[in-house]
């Protein structure tokens, strides 16, 4: 059977579906009598659940809801519809006497055709226009319910990054650095917030005119060893970028932070130009 | 038919008991609240959106048929979706591989204006994903959305097998350790 040490190991693998199916009953059977080692691997299967909302979100069609529905319509869904609109006596049309004329009956039983045939065609119509309507006031109520929950997400995001912004501007370790306006923008300005307790960074900028063509600002942390990229951004039309983002591990002692015109999607280095820069002051100048 | 709302404060599980119930509006309500990232990982895993709608119209097929849940475990039922839908997106890639067919309907990326109940949750896994470093999150990707086995993610990512193992557990360490944080901050 495999051990603690062994288990710990393959969690990751396991977590995710990747081992190869003996490694994983052996692994399974040592969990059977493992609680140590089945708790750590919750916490990693638990993360996995999740890992699905982290994919960009093309638009979901809004027709694909009535296709399944309507495939479902094949179903049975509990509510019984009439098999027929209703029932018909064969003796008020005169079929069923033992008196009629054979041609009659013939002639009464076509015209009963036909006319159960408009009457059933008719029902159908009458039926799909009805469902026809009542689909459409669904859509249209759906669509009104969906505009508000979108718009009501917008205002909580709003509120909820700029709770996280205060969050991280009041963080006792906060680091504050101002960046100034280089050759390129001379009137441009910004401030980096920082935080190792929040594990995060915020930039507010302004006078930043919105990058021109397929160019983007990058934003660098410079330290004695390398450059990092923090991220890519866009200013709004009034100048003004905010953005907000994890702290990465950086490698080497702080120096400065640059922000850079790239290339849409942003570069692996800096390469274009330098529009913002502040240097590092030690103590971050708060 | 019930109105979305009319579900609003009803949790997962009750829906899914609901859906097990025979009850259709519990199944659209269960519908309005995954189908936007369940198709997005569709998408993700097939490249195709013709496949991808194919697979969220089976699995809510399958849902309703076998009357909810199966896999006899108590976990979160977005987590349960997720890997109902990953698991058959897999199944289809495998067939059309092995068909020999080519998906040509690409899934073009979109900020979705319709991401609703969970775009909150998106933001924060796609930017703690990010924060990953590379080898780690490409050993995570290969598994969860390409359904590689470890020797076979060790031939893609052209590393040792140990190399491998670590970084899927430290890559997932690391993502739990993030998301605590994160929900923290969040007051989640």
């Amino acid at each position: 059977m495999m051990t603690c040490p062994e288990v710990r190991d393959l969690a990751g693998l396991y977590a995710l579906e990747a081992l190869a199916e003996a490694q994983r009953r052996d692994l399974e059977t040592h969990l059977d009598a493992c609680p140590t080692c089945w708790e750590e691997l919750a916490s990693l299967r638990r993360v996995v659940g999740v890992v699905g909302y982290g994919v960009p979100q093309p638009v979901l069609p809004p027709e694909l809801k009535a296709r399944l529905f309507r495939r479902l319509e094949g179903e049975p869904v509990g509510a019984e519809r009439p098999s027929r609109p209703f029932a018909v006596d064969p003796s008020i049309l005169g079929l069923g006497g033992p008196d009629a004329d054979p041609w009659r009956r013939v002639a009464l039983g076509l015209g009963a055709v036909v006319v159960l045939a408009c009457a059933w065609g008719g029902y159908q119509t009458w039926q799909a226009a009805r469902y026809g309507a009542e689909r459409d006031e669904r859509a249209v109520a759906q669509k009104q319910v969906e505009e508000r929950l979108v718009r009501s997400t917008a205002v909580i995001r709003e509120l909820r990054e700029e709770r996280e912004r205060l969050a991280l501007l009041k963080a006792k370790d906060v680091q504050i650095m101002t960046l100034s306006g280089q050759r390129a923008l001379p009137g441009a300005t910004a401030r980096l917030a920082w935080s190792q307790a929040e594990q995060s960074w915020l930039l507010t900028a302004d006078h930043l005119p919105p990058a021109v063509g397929a160019r983007t600002y990058q934003l660098w942390a410079a330290t004695d060893k390398s450059k990092v990229s923090l991220g890519v951004f866009q200013s709004n039309p009034d100048g003004r970028a905010v953005l907000k983002a994890f702290l990465p591990e950086i490698d080497g002692k702080p120096m400065a932070a640059l922000v850079t015109l790239e290339p849409a999607g942003g570069s692996a280095q800096p390469s274009g130009d330098i529009v913002l820069m502040g240097l590092w002051q030690g103590d971050g100048g708060r | 038919m019930a109105q979305p709302e009319a579900f609003a404060d009803t949790d997962d599980r009750e829906l899914l008991q609901r859906v097990a119930a025979r009850d259709l509006d519990a199944l659209a309500a269960l519908y309005d609240r995954y189908a936007q990232p369940l198709y997005a990982l569709a998408c993700r895993i097939l490249g195709s959106t013709v496949e991808a709608e194919e697979s969220i119209i089976d699995l809510f097929q399958l849902i309703w048929q076998t009357g909810g849940r199966d896999d006899g475990t108590a976990g979160p039922v977005d987590a349960w979706l997720f890997a109902l839908v990953r698991k058959r997106c897999l199944e289809r890639l495998k067939q059309v591989k092995q068909q020999g067919r080519r998906l040509t309907e690409s899934c073009a990326e979109a900020n979705g204006a319709s991401v609703r109940f969970q775009a909150e949750r998106q933001e924060v896994i796609r930017t703690a994903l990010a924060t990953l470093p590379e080898g780690q999150r490409e050993v995570l990707e290969l598994a969860y959305y390409k359904g590689l086995k470890d020797h076979e993610i060790a031939l893609v990512a052209d590393r040792p097998a140990a190399e491998v193992q670590a970084q899927a557990r430290q890559g997932l360490a690391r993502l739990d350790h993030l998301l605590s944080h994160l929900w923290g901050v969040l007051g989640r």
